[in-house]
């Protein structure tokens, strides 16, 4: 797989991926990168009983022929918004794509979950806030939408994320070259 | 006294740095200094809008390392570690000291990451020289880092992903460097205590293997035989953790960030284990990585 598509798909982990990037992923002929890209999306298509509906399905040329507005996928003249769920519910996929929304991702200020068992885990898409010839718009293979957990569920992840962060940091702190310093990503985490 | 041989050839060390010294040297100074130095300052984390700030004291006496690291915002939390025997180098810092020497195990530090010097302003009142690193795959953070002229020490600290976006920001806003070990005499009870690392240990022995590794990267040997291994590439480190599901809720793949920071989880439900990657490396890395584990029974 190329370096630039992977820092596309590196880049839409993160929810900082521009539209332009996606198209770039989703028209790749990459065997493995449509399967990077279609288990990204099964991340975060697992229902509530952890099954996985469709799991061998490549999505991306659908995805792509309904942003094209290609009509053996879709009504011609129908925007985008339409097109992108129309897309979904006809073919009952539970795909995720998210147009926006990036920085409260992965990207947020603290620590962030995003865990599998989202609100938008319904066969939807999301194509929110976009704008059609923008590449600016940054694009997120997570999804996003209202997280769907419970805060126990949260607070336990939560939990398990600082302990092994001190754990990892014990060593880390010691190999990174910034010595003692490191701490201070424990210790601010603990005092939120 | 063997800690003051050893400053003293820090000491040395450092008069002898040479501005026609590449970047190789001063990622091996900032590696030796910040261990082999006594100071006390006050440094600044931050992570997007939100700042925090530490006391951060280091001391060398007889030959070990006392460190401590106190928020002063938000609460009262301190970190302490004494012991650390000062001669001890870890794989890490090892990689960069082979960097500086022209080994020829470091290319492949060369290989990862353009290293280049530039100019930088001072930083807590001293003269700073400018460190960039920038990886060259996507599978590892880039470094925009501020080093003392006089003595190597890092004083500003910023990882960057591929977009150039500042994941955490370190920086020392008042640092000491006449700091004496006298002034760490305290009253030892209230100390957390942490467990002296010191000796070279080994890469703990578990029933798992990775089937990829980003490139460069080589596991640690650990003192502590916790079931988890780390990697370095001199620079990143990421720990690969192997836990029982038992207490866990949610049995789903779930990724956590925190500035540099992340957590790539994903369950194996036949083994009954949770298999969660964390490091200062891109979430893709940490997925790629957790995915990637397999079996060796």
């Amino acid at each position: 797989m190329k370096d630039g598509i992977r820092e596309s798909l590196s880049a839409m982990m993160d929810g900082e991926a521009s539209e332009l990037e996606l198209r770039r992923v989703l028209r790749s002929e990459d065997a493995a990168l449509r399967a990077e890209w279609a288990s990204l999306h099964r991340n975060q298509q697992v229902m509530h009983d952890g099954e996985l509906p469709f799991a061998g399905l490549d999505i991306s040329s659908r995805v792509m022929a309904a942003i094209d507005g290609e009509p053996n996928a879709v009504k011609r003249g129908s925007s985008w918004r339409q097109a992108l769920t129309g897309m979904a519910v006809a073919a009952s996929v539970a795909a995720v794509v998210v147009f926006a929304g990036s920085e409260r991702m992965l990207g947020g200020s603290t620590s962030v979950l995003a865990a599998s068992d989202t609100s938008v885990s319904s066969g939807r898409v999301y194509p929110a806030q976009m704008s059609p010839a923008n590449g600016g718009v940054p694009v997120s293979a997570i999804a996003g939408g209202a997280p769907s957990m419970s805060p126990a569920v949260k607070s336990e992840a939560d939990k398990r994320f600082e302990v092994l962060l001190r754990k990892h940091t014990e060593r880390a702190s010691l190999n990174n070259g910034q010595g003692f310093v490191s701490y201070a990503r424990v210790v601010s985490q603990e005092s939120e | 006294m063997r800690c003051r041989v050893i400053l003293a050839v820090a000491a040395l060390a450092f008069s002898q740095a040479s501005w026609a010294k590449g970047p190789e040297t001063w990622l091996k100074r900032m590696t030796d200094s910040h261990r082999a130095l006594n100071y006390q300052g006050v440094v600044t984390y931050q992570v997007d809008d939100r700042l925090s700030s530490f006391k951060v004291s280091h001391v060398v006496k007889d030959g070990r390392e006392y460190e401590s690291l106190e928020a002063l915002s938000h609460g009262d939390h301190e970190v302490i570690r004494q012991g650390h025997d000062i001669s001890c180098v870890h794989p890490g810092p090892e990689l960069l000291h082979l960097l500086a020497d022209g080994s020829p195990e470091a290319k492949q530090l060369q290989k990862l990451y353009h290293l280049s010097l530039r100019e930088s302003g001072s930083v807590a009142g001293r003269a700073a020289i400018g460190l960039s690193i920038q990886p060259k795959d996507v599978y590892r953070l880039g470094y925009r880092l501020a080093l003392d002229k006089e003595t190597g020490l890092l004083l500003r600290s910023e990882i960057v992903n591929k977009r150039g976006k500042v994941l955490e920001r370190f920086e020392y806003v008042v640092l000491d460097l006449s700091f004496d070990e006298a002034a760490l005499e305290r009253d030892e009870s209230q100390l957390i205590a942490h467990p002296p690392v010191d000796e070279q240990g080994s890469v703990p022995e578990v029933n798992w293997r990775l089937s990829w590794l980003p490139d460069g990267f080589t596991p640690l040997a650990v003192r502590d035989q916790a079931p988890s291994i780390s990697y370095t590439d001199g620079l990143a480190v990421f720990t690969v953790f192997v836990d029982s599901t038992q207490g866990v809720t949610s049995q789903r793949d779930s990724h956590m960030r925190r500035g540099a920071s992340v957590s790539y989880s994903t369950t194996h439900k036949s083994r009954g284990v949770r298999v969660s990657v964390v490091g200062e490396i891109p979430m893709l890395t940490a997925r790629q990585v957790a995915l990637g584990v397999e079996w060796s029974e």
